[in-house]
């Protein structure tokens, strides 16, 4: 299993859609707080891989130590241009990436007939669903940036990033009532992803 | 339509309106709603949709959790149950397979009957939905009652309440490795596979679609009957002949086995028969390429949902695997040639990306495949106009002689190739004109052909060069006509090798456009380089060069540098014309180039690449051109060339460039596999196969495979009464006294050799390498008996070569050994190290030329230095040492690019040599030890009395 999650990560870093230096994902960063970034984008990929590699089943807390685990070893390393704000939007965002081609990669590999006979087709639906989740959550993530970029950074934060309404409120400049509420309506439409289908 | 489907305004204001219904409470959402004014009136469906999903705690309760909770790991259902137990009657015996859903039992109701597979479903977090779907499967087996489909025996639920299915167990291989492991041909592949479409068939015929066919669903049992399995999401056709669209055949739809899935089923849509024609397409595309439809870049699942509703398909015919044809037993190009035509077709029906265009019912298409079975003409038909004529010709092959066979085609395609370039509705008059005039032509022809085959052989030259005669006066007043039948035609002339009139039609087809001004267009280049071509072909190589300067200027003045264009008028091979071979090195690497990153699976790439392999080839860079042969082959069999003799030849390059490079045995598979492609182009007899079959002997005996090695020769040259000479003749006996001299019998060899001893500049005038070895290794042979007058008389034959020739016969690695063993055996140990010194060899140029050169120029150093120690006296130590290091280097080059082990002969000259060396610096029992090892490989690769095992066995007793 560890194997086959590791050749699974391996394979993602290929299809990497987001580019450390990507002009969104750090909006107004000036170019020399953008490669230190590019760093502890290494950084940040390395160890959500491996942590999800350990432990599939990861549940959001750990996924905000995490996020938060790398945000202090980033401010230890520059202090001088550490800026938490920034740095946790940026960290959902790498977090959004590694989850999602995770479940993509695990998505394939599983349709693409490496299962016996034997376990008959049928009762992998089960599992799929919850993975096919996060990819239509995606899908319907790209969209909704197009309609209202800071209600995509807010799902980042909270649903990919694991952050508390609280943190995420710090992150992006809201109150916690606003954005519990900014929250309250994107999951509405990230649920209605799920039925869809997309 | 989905929210994200939306234009980015009505996103928008769909966000503001949901802020908007949030601020109410919940109880006035519907009353909400309904005060919505008639702008956002489209936007309602959707509103409600939205809060609709405030009701849904569950979906909630996942999203807070967060993603990562959402990408679980292969969790699978635990067995609640041990093997032995007993469940609804069956007592498990072992588990075949889990999944989350539940597990597959071995199971058996009692000894006497068959076990059954029991599928048994598990507690899990949706129980619920797992009953209900085993129930469905069960519902749909029990409509189903076919030979090649699993039987349902029973279902329902057992005792403790676990929904159960027992199913016949088939125990067998999924189709396609049941094949391969049984090597079956593809008529048998076929054969199997019509079961399987008569088992979908039946499926179909009770309105249920299979939706998940593939390679692991289909099972082969121990006698051989397929069996369809797997019905866990088929689903009933509704009566419009379409699968009903719920929550789950949706699901399944998009995320099951994108690998075999169609592109409706990728795109979401609903589901016909189609769609099962189309998986089942698929899978008799991997049954009979090894391949899939398509080649993928990355191999993600994105990319091939992209390819199955984007990309064009690949044709069978051109998809082969080598690995695949190897594990079948045939060569890429057989397979290829079996499945070029009806079977690509047929395939290529069922794979059509718009479901009404492939085959309406899977009956339909076993009826094509059955019929393809039985030599009759198939249904599905190519898009393409070449179809009805190469039907003709294939259904008349009897009666239709092979010329004229070739000669309708030509007309067909001539007519085709028209017809297109022509298609605009003004033109169309003008085409009909082409093919009045043609056929008139043609018709004239038949009617002249009374019978027999020699006048059926004229035919197409008679057909083309009539017409070529013709055109001026036919379409006089036509400039664009003629330029254009010039063109068509000279390219067809040179095809029939009538090179010099194609030439000449080509050369008006260029001066008209010249006259009209149209030297920038593609066309005018693609015309110069069949131009090249025709002068090519004709070996006229001052016209041939001049045009490519021309062409070449022209194109750089056009700031061409990777058009396919330029790669073909570099890549023309006029290396033999030109005068300045490194500059034709230098265009056909800039060729290759073009075809490497812009064209890679253009023809031109794999001949190109031929080209410049054989150049270097000659020169004797193996090293640079076995690599290139190795990249010509592959190319050549992914744009499934029809040059067959440039193919094997590519092949058996290959090999021998790796026995050059030392690897004699890796050489043979590929020097065969050439011969083989060889032959079945030309025929055993052929001269082409037996100058291949003679390096291949050579190469034999290098390996150590002596006895079939002289097999071979004596195979290959014929009882010595009905011999005649010949240059293949002349290879094959020096290949011959070569062997000789390695095993030790220079008596034999001098035999061999001395057949030619009259008639060398007659027959040894194919290869100036072959023969200088002529010369030297008679010559060796000679010095070997003792005889250094003969010896001396042979050398200065060697006059009579460099003049052939007018080269330089001491350049050659094989001249430097010989002759360096003569002076040796002379006591000449000073003219046995200046030979090495001779010309060329400065730097280590030779060492990368010749494998073999690299590691004699160290030993033959090292045995001067032992002989001049001999009789030194006072400085034998010193030049004893001396010889140590060169021996030492001798077998380190050895070791550094093959293995010791892989060239017998060698390995043994280099082991005495160096056992001497170490005796002599005082390493009695190190030596000893390789000497014995020595006089072991000599033992058994040499002849009883060899010279060499005496020598051997001299050094080691002293």
């Amino acid at each position: 299993m560890l194997n086959h999650v590791d050749t699974v990560l391996n394979k993602s870093d290929q299809i990497l859609p987001m580019h450390p230096a990507d002009e969104a994902a750090l909006p107004g960063l000036p170019p020399e707080s953008a490669r230190l970034y590019a760093e502890a984008y290494e950084d940040l990929r390395r160890i959500a891989r491996s942590q999800l590699a350990r432990h599939p089943r990861t549940q959001s807390l750990e996924t905000t130590a995490l996020v938060h685990e790398s945000y202090l070893r980033f401010a230890e390393a520059h202090r001088d241009i550490a800026d938490k704000r920034h740095f946790l939007g940026y960290a959902a965002r790498v977090m959004r990436s590694v989850i999602v081609d995770y479940a993509r990669m695990r998505n394939a590999a599983r349709r693409g007939g490496q299962i016996e006979h034997t376990t008959l087709n049928s009762e992998i639906l089960d599992n799929i669903t919850l993975e096919t989740d996060v990819l239509h959550i995606d899908e319907a993530l790209n969209a909704l940036e197009g309609a209202d970029p800071q209600l995509a950074r807010i799902v980042e934060l909270r649903f990919f990033a694991g952050l508390s309404v609280e943190a995420a409120a710090e992150v992006i400049g809201l109150s916690e009532r606003t954005l519990f509420r900014e929250w309250e309506k994107a999951r509405l439409i990230l649920m209605e992803a799920i039925r869809d289908g997309v | 339509m989905p929210i994200h489907q939306l234009e980015r305004e009505a996103y928008q204001r769909l966000l503001v309106l949901l802020d908007e219904a949030l601020d109410q409470p919940e109880a006035d959402h519907a009353r909400w709603l309904e005060t919505l004014d008639d702008a956002d009136a489209p936007l309602k469906p959707y509103l409600a949709r939205l809060l609709a999903q405030r009701d849904q705690s569950g979906k909630a309760a996942r999203l807070e959790a967060g993603a990562a909770a959402m990408v679980p790991a292969e969790e699978l259902a635990e067995s609640t149950h041990q093997p032995g137990a007993v469940v609804a009657g069956y007592q498990l015996i072992r588990v075949l397979g889990q999944g989350g859903m539940g597990v597959v039992w071995l199971a058996r109701k009692s000894a006497n009957l068959p076990p059954v597979a029991l599928k048994l479903a598990a507690a899990t977090h949706m129980p619920r939905s797992t009953g209900e779907r085993m129930a469905r499967e069960a519902a749909i087996l029990a409509a189903l009652n076919h030979p090649h489909i699993a039987r349902l025996l029973e279902s329902g639920v057992s005792e403790e309440g676990v929904p159960f299915l027992a199913m016949e167990y088939v125990d067998g291989l999924a189709l396609p490795a049941h094949c391969d492991v049984q090597g079956l041909t593809i008529e048998d592949r076929l054969r199997l596979f019509i079961s399987v479409l008569e088992a979908v068939g039946a499926a179909h015929a009770a309105l249920i679609l299979h939706r998940d066919i593939k390679p692991a669903n289909i099972l082969v049992n121990k006698m051989g009957e397929v069996k369809l399995l797997d019905f866990g999401i088929a689903k009933l056709i509704d009566e419009s002949g379409r699968a009903g669209s719920t929550r789950l055949t949706q699901l399944a739809g998009r995320v099951l086995t994108p690998d075999y899935a169609s592109p409706e089923q990728i795109a979401g849509q609903s589901l016909t028969v189609a769609s099962d024609v189309y998986s089942l397409g698929v899978m008799l595309f991997e049954l009979v390429t090894g391949d899939r439809p398509y080649r993928l870049k990355r191999g993600t699942a994105a990319e091939l949902e992209e390819a199955i509703l984007t990309a064009d398909t690949n044709r069978p015919s051109n998809s082969v695997r080598a690995a695949f044809a190897e594990r079948y037993g045939a060569t890429t190009s057989v397979l290829k040639r079996k499945l070029a035509g009806d079977l690509d077709t047929i395939i290529l029906k069922a794979l059509k990306k718009s479901p009404g265009e492939r085959y309406h019912s899977v009956l339909d298409f076993r009826d094509d495949l059955d019929r393809h079975l039985r030599g009759l003409p198939v249904r599905a038909r190519p898009d393409s106009f070449g179809y009805a004529a190469s039907r003709f010709v294939r259904r008349n092959r009897f009666a239709v002689s092979a010329a004229s066979a070739v000669a309708l085609a030509l007309l067909f395609g001539l007519i085709a190739a028209l017809w297109q370039a022509r298609i605009a509705a003004e033109e169309a008059a003008r085409a009909n004109a082409i093919k009045q005039f043609l056929t008139g032509l043609l018709e004239r022809n038949s009617r002249l052909q009374t019978n027999a085959a020699a006048a059926r052989s004229k035919t197409v030259r008679e057909v083309l060069i009539e017409s070529s005669e013709k055109i001026n006066t036919a379409f006089s007043n036509d400039k664009l006509l003629r330029e254009e039948l010039s063109r068509t035609i000279g390219n067809l002339l040179v095809d029939v090798e009538e090179a010099k009139r194609g030439a000449s039609l080509l050369e008006e087809a260029v001066r008209l456009m010249e006259a009209r001004e149209a030297t920038r267009l593609d066309l005018y280049f693609e015309t110069l380089v069949a131009l090249i071509n025709a002068y090519r072909v004709g070996g006229r190589g001052s016209d041939a060069l001049a045009t490519r300067e021309k062409a070449l200027i022209a194109m750089n003045a056009r700031g061409d540098k990777t058009s396919l264009t330029r790669a073909m008028v570099l890549g023309a091979s006029l290396h033999h014309f030109a005068k300045d071979h490194d500059r034709e090195m230098m265009l056909l690497e800039e060729a290759l180039d073009i075809y490497r990153n812009h064209h890679a699976d253009h023809p031109g790439h794999a001949t190109t690449a031929f080209a410049l392999a054989n150049a270097l080839r000659v020169r004797g860079y193996w090293k640079s051109a076995t690599p290139l042969f190795a990249e010509a082959v592959s190319v050549f069999e992914k744009t499934g060339s029809k040059d067959v003799m440039l193919l094997a030849q590519a092949h058996f390059w290959r090999g021998y460039g790796e026995s050059q490079m030392g690897r004699p045995a890796q050489a043979l598979p590929h020097m065969e596999r050439g011969i083989a492609l060889a032959e079945q182009n030309s025929g055993a007899a052929s001269q082409a196969v037996i100058f291949l079959r003679s390096l291949h002997a050579r190469t034999l005996h290098r390996a150590g495979r002596r006895a079939d090695a002289h097999a071979e020769f004596a195979r290959l040259r014929g009882p010595a009464e009905s011999r005649k000479q010949s240059p293949n003749d002349f290879n094959l006996a020096l290949y011959q006294g070569e062997a000789h001299v390695a095993e030790g019998e220079p008596d034999k060899a001098i035999a061999v050799l001395s057949e030619y001893g009259n008639s060398l500049a007659t027959h040894g005038n194919q290869f100036f390498p072959n023969a200088v070895s002529w010369v030297t290794t008679l010559a060796l042979a000679h010095a070997l008996r003792g005889d250094f007058v003969a010896s001396d008389r042979t050398l200065a034959k060697m006059k009579e070569v460099t003049a052939l020739y007018s080269a330089d016969a001491p350049t050659l690695a094989a001249y430097r050994f010989d002759v360096s063993g003569i002076h040796l055996l002379r006591g000449e140990t000073e003219a046995a190290v200046k030979v090495w010194h001779y010309g060329l060899f400065t730097g280590d140029v030779p060492f990368k030329v010749f494998f073999e050169s690299g590691a004699q120029v160290w030993l033959r150093l090292a045995e001067a230095k032992l002989v001049e120690a001999g009789r030194a006296g006072g400085r034998s130590a010193e030049l004893n040492a001396e010889a140590l290091q060169y021996s030492d280097r001798g077998i380190a080059f050895i070791s550094k690019f093959a293995s010791l082990d892989a060239m017998p002969y060698l390995s043994a000259y280099a082991y005495t040599v160096h056992g001497r060396a170490l005796k002599a610096n005082g390493k009695v029992d190190d030596g000893n030890a390789l000497l014995g090892r020595a006089i072991a490989l000599m033992r058994e690769h040499h002849a009883p009395g060899s010279v060499w095992l005496r020598q051997a066995e001299k050094a080691l007793a002293r």
